[in-house]
């Protein structure tokens, strides 16, 4: 499990587009779906941890024009070739931070739970696990077993992996309290957790090394987090785990957490070879071969080349041990080709002419105008789902006249969004009409639909409604006009720049603003400003994407926050009271983690605030899109996450999803 | 000691100072750009607790002093260990050796693509002087010269890939001293060869033209001798000096063009690295490469040096 993601490029994470038919096709899907009452769980896990528990009602199928087989159809064997944008920085995982190599990762280990399309979670290498108890715990409740540490230049002097610290900490003082992984069992056997789950693991799995997995390598394989680049991401919810006997685990959260399962539950488990390694060396590159319960085993990798993998026939997954497939029983298994080899491409152009030269059999993170021609060639399939994710433009809230929100709706509403979808992205994307995406509409809204209709007119383009709020905000301020607005953006992404250009055109044509884009040649580049302190009083305006997951948290903590202020993504310092209460209640309160109802009718209100607010506005929703030639890949579908298009397509019993080549 | 093992030597310590030259500058320049690979790892991982941000930033240096930053980076390369790529904990000398035979057998395919095109092409011109051949071979040196790489690399794997379908798009998987390695090689190697080619082609042509004016072809054809023997007996030899030194000098040519057809090509060599490395502010990585191509081109400039001195006898080095 890794939860990256961050401002992802538009030609990465998103695909983006098609036309105005498959927006349409996308509302009427939605509408039929919610006719059947999807409250189903929710998220993969984002870089923000984007879940929330439960475990997989019916949900939305954000998967555009699903295609499925016929298991008596399916033709064995072959090769699936594909192509991720970048080398495999790790094959230890938690010393990953790239995306892509996910896909490779995910392919090679397993985790107790997975998570399908929709966001379902559904039981995996755990033949079931259980919310056993959730407590009203707070983080100071752990004060009796925490530490003191010294601070230096305001990072503590503790060796051990910290999973809690005081809240009353300074970093500037001289020293903290905190919650190690050393006293944290201590707490466990007192009683003080936020949340409890108990796994049973299925019996007789076994590793590509044969070893047998039982409760003690999936300890071992959590600790194995401990200091590690992706500690964070674990120990953001994790007390403590216990093994209970040989199948059953244990896991206790810090707080009452409703995505604490997802942050929980689906970190790879690895046989004792791997657990034994040193940090960062379970990888080829340090003589090591890569092991896990996964339907593929490593076979070969030659750095920024390719990685190939073949078939494991030892893999130990049955439908009928999961009481959540309802399948037809002649469905495989595991995956059906003997093969997958993944190339490492990182230019698009390069990619999409391998597809054309049948050297690859998928390809995504293609440009929107080479969608276009996939989609009007009958040799070819676009597969695309509704992203995780979608682009920001974020306000300077404490520099006037952007402190008053009649100026950040009066632009918000010449920003033209059908426009941007449409001309800028060939209707490959949808306009962004709320602060979420429709694949985070499980937990994060109790009526998507009736979402939007109730909030469109906040972002539709309004030139009257603009100039009157800005009149209002001028007379009462006494400002002058035009407003000068500079928006800021990263230049290496085309379609970015050409997004901004047509809002800095449509703000022009106002007269009440002046504006004007500056770029910065990359996102690193730029992020050296957008994470410094001077910059959200520079009086810039930030324009840049977000990738999360399926939970509504991400999409509405990251860019609002204070705890995300010089972090991804709160550049601009904002701080609203009332929405971090809000958002506090909507993930953490135990009447929210307990209840999905509770929890979706506090983030209808938080969109709502959030909109209100205005401190960011909302450009289009993205989209995955992959694209298999067509007569040679059967079956194929894409995952709404990049980091897991290749794993989810080869076998994903919980949508019935399986790829076959018969060429 | 000779003349030329003087030289010799006296330019080979004179590569210390210029590649501590290229490595001030060079340090210097990916110290101005702003972040550094701790930035980038943070920017990707917004869950990277400062704790382990700041291990990590004292590990690889990056809380001191820039000359200290340097210091610490000159010391350790001086004995042969460029440190290791940040982000993956690779040592870069293992990365170099890794990515530097397919740069090594790209550049010279396209090198020696050049010269075979080059010098018949140029004595062909120089011999029909003025005449529709010279012009037409002048015009495409011309657009050779002009056309950038990455346009031509791509024009190359939409014909040679995609409509006659005689190579592949990806780069091929067969080891380099493959034979099969030449025809994989033929699109890359004439996208960065075609450059120098055009501009072999042109010094060729000039010098050829020049010298064929001199007195001593005169002399030659007088005697009766064939022109065949005339061209290249005589002329073509003389002719070949600037084009040797050309030629040598054209290497920074192609090792600068190997960044961008790499990355075209997807070819897994030192130039599509380098730009991975500049994306990420792998400043190890950054500095080996600069280091090593700076190096390549000051040895090649050094053997252009030493071929002109055996291809005219009158030079001499004192």
């Amino acid at each position: 499990m890794n939860n990256h993601c961050i401002y992802a490029p538009f030609d990465q994470h998103s695909g983006m587009a098609q036309n105005a038919n498959r927006v349409s096709q996308l509302t009427n899907r939605r509408r039929i779906l919610q006719g059947l009452g999807a409250l189903g769980a929710a998220s993969i896990a984002g870089c923000f941890g984007g879940g929330d528990g439960g475990s997989g009602d019916n949900g939305i199928d954000p998967v555009q024009n699903r295609v499925t087989v016929d298991p008596e159809d399916i033709v064995e064997g072959g090769t699936f070739r594909t192509a991720i944008a970048e080398p495999v920085d790790s094959f230890d995982v938690p010393y990953s931070s790239s995306a892509a190599a996910s896909n490779v990762h995910n392919l090679i280990y397993e985790g107790m739970i997975t998570t399908n399309a929709s966001g379902e979670i559904n039981s995996w290498l755990a033949s079931s696990y259980e919310q056993v108890d959730v407590q009203e715990v707070e983080a100071a409740d752990y004060e009796d077993y925490m530490i003191t540490a010294e601070y230096q230049d305001g990072v503590p002097q503790v060796d051990d992996q910290i999973v809690l610290r005081h809240p009353d900490n300074d970093p500037t003082s001289s020293e903290g309290q905190f919650l190690t992984v050393n006293e944290a069992p201590d707490a466990v056997d007192d009683g003080t957790y936020g949340m409890h789950y108990r796994f049973d693991l299925h019996e007789g799995v076994e590793f590509h090394d044969g070893e047998e997995m039982t409760a003690d390598n999936v300890v071992a394989s959590y600790e194995r987090l401990q200091g590690s680049l992706n500690s964070g991401q674990l120990y953001d919810s994790l007390l403590d785990i216990q093994a209970d006997g040989d199948y059953t685990v244990h896991l206790y959260a810090q707080l009452p957490d409703a995505q604490a399962i997802r942050n929980l539950g689906g970190w790879e488990v690895y046989p004792t070879a791997v657990t034994d390694l040193p940090p960062e060396q379970n990888d080829p590159r340090q003589g090591n071969t890569p092991l896990g319960t996964g339907p593929f085993t490593f076979e070969d990798y030659e750095d920024a080349q390719y990685v190939t993998l073949s078939k494991n026939e030892n893999y130990w997954f049955d439908t009928s041990k999961k009481d959540w497939y309802d399948g037809p029983s002649e469905f495989p298994n595991g995956p059906v080709v003997d093969e997958v080899d993944i190339s490492i491409i990182p230019d698009p152009a390069t990619r999409s002419a391998a597809l054309q030269n049948d050297e690859l059999d998928m390809a995504y993170g293609l440009t929107a105008s080479t969608l276009n021609d996939y989609q009007s060639s009958e040799d070819y399939r676009t597969a695309a789902t509704s992203g995780a994710g979608f682009n920001f433009l974020q306000f300077p809230v404490n520099v006037e006249p952007f402190t008053d929100a009649r100026v950040r709706r009066a632009i918000n509403h010449l920003i033209p969004r059908e426009q941007i979808a449409n001309q800028i992205f060939s209707g490959w994307e949808d306009p962004a009409w709320v602060p979420m995406p429709p694949i985070a509409s499980q937990s994060g809204t109790s009526d998507y639909d009736q979402l939007v209709d109730d909030l469109k007119s906040y972002n539709t383009y309004a030139r009257d409604e603009s100039d009157s709020l800005v009149q209002e905000a001028i007379d009462e301020n006494g400002w002058e006009t035009p407003i000068d607005v500079t928006i800021e953006t990263n230049s290496n992404s085309d379609d970015r720049v050409r997004l901004v250009e047509l809002i800095v055109e449509s703000l022009n044509q106002s007269d009440y603003f002046s504006a004007n884009m500056e770029t910065y040649p990359d996102i690193p580049t730029w992020a050296q400003e957008f994470y410094s302190a001077d910059y959200a009083e520079e009086g810039v305006l930030s324009f840049i994407g977000l990738s999360s997951g399926f939970g509504p948290h991400g999409y509405a903590k990251a860019i609002h926050h204070p705890d995300n202020y010089r972090q991804c993504c709160n550049f601009m310092n904002i701080n609203d009271e009332d929405l971090n209460a809000a958002l506090q209640e909507a993930r953490y309160g135990v009447e929210a983690v307990e209840d999905r109802q509770t929890r979706q009718e506090r983030y209808d209100e938080i969109w709502k605030m959030i909109l209100e607010l205005n401190a960011n506005s909302y450009g289009t929703h993205s989209t995955t899109v992959g694209v298999v030639r067509q007569g040679e890949v059967f079956g194929y579908n894409t995952y709404p996450s990049s980091q897991s298009v290749v794993p989810y397509a080869m076998y994903s019993p919980a949508d019935e999803q399986i790829v076959y080549v018969d060429r | 000691m000779s003349g030329l093992r003087r030289f010799v030597l006296k330019r080979l310590l004179l590569t210390i100072p210029i590649l501590w030259g290229v490595s001030v500058i060079t340090f210097g320049l990916v110290y101005l750009t702003p972040g550094d690979p701790i930035d980038i790892m943070v920017g990707l991982d917004p869950d990277m607790s400062p704790t382990r941000e700041a291990t990590l930033r004292a590990k690889h240096g990056f809380d001191e002093p820039v000359w200290k930053q340097y210091w610490l980076w000159i010391s350790d390369a001086a004995t042969g260990d460029f440190g290791e790529v940040i982000q993956t904990g690779r040592p870069v000398s293992d990365l170099i050796i890794d990515r530097l035979p397919p740069t090594i057998a790209l550049g010279l395919f396209g090198w020696v693509f050049g010269l075979v095109i080059a010098i018949p092409t140029g004595i062909y011109a120089a011999v029909k002087k003025d005449q529709l051949g010279d012009t037409v071979s002048r015009f495409i040196a011309l657009f050779g010269i002009s056309v950038p790489n990455f346009w031509l690399g791509l024009m190359l794997i939409l014909v040679g890939a995609l409509q006659l379908g005689w190579w592949p798009v990806l780069p091929p998987r067969v080891p380099l001293t493959d034979p099969e390695m030449l025809w994989y090689l033929v699109l890359p190697g004439l996208t960065i060869g075609s450059a120098s080619a055009a501009t072999l082609m042109r010094i060729m042509r000039s010098s050829m033209a020049e010298e064929m004016n001199k007195d001593y072809v005169t002399a030659a054809r007088a005697k009766g001798l064939p022109e065949r023997t005339v061209i290249l007996k005589h002329v073509l030899r003389n002719s070949l000096i600037s084009v040797t030194t050309v030629a040598a000098f054209l290497t920074a040519n192609i090792l600068a063009g190997s960044v961008v057809v790499e990355t075209v090509f997807s070819w897994p060599g030192l130039g599509r690295e380098f730009i991975q490395a500049a994306t990420a502010r792998e400043v190890n990585v950054i500095m080996a490469i600069t280091l090593f191509i700076g190096a390549a081109i000051i040895i090649m400039n050094l053997v252009a040096d030493i071929v002109y001195a055996v291809l005219d006898p009158r030079i001499r080095y004192d």
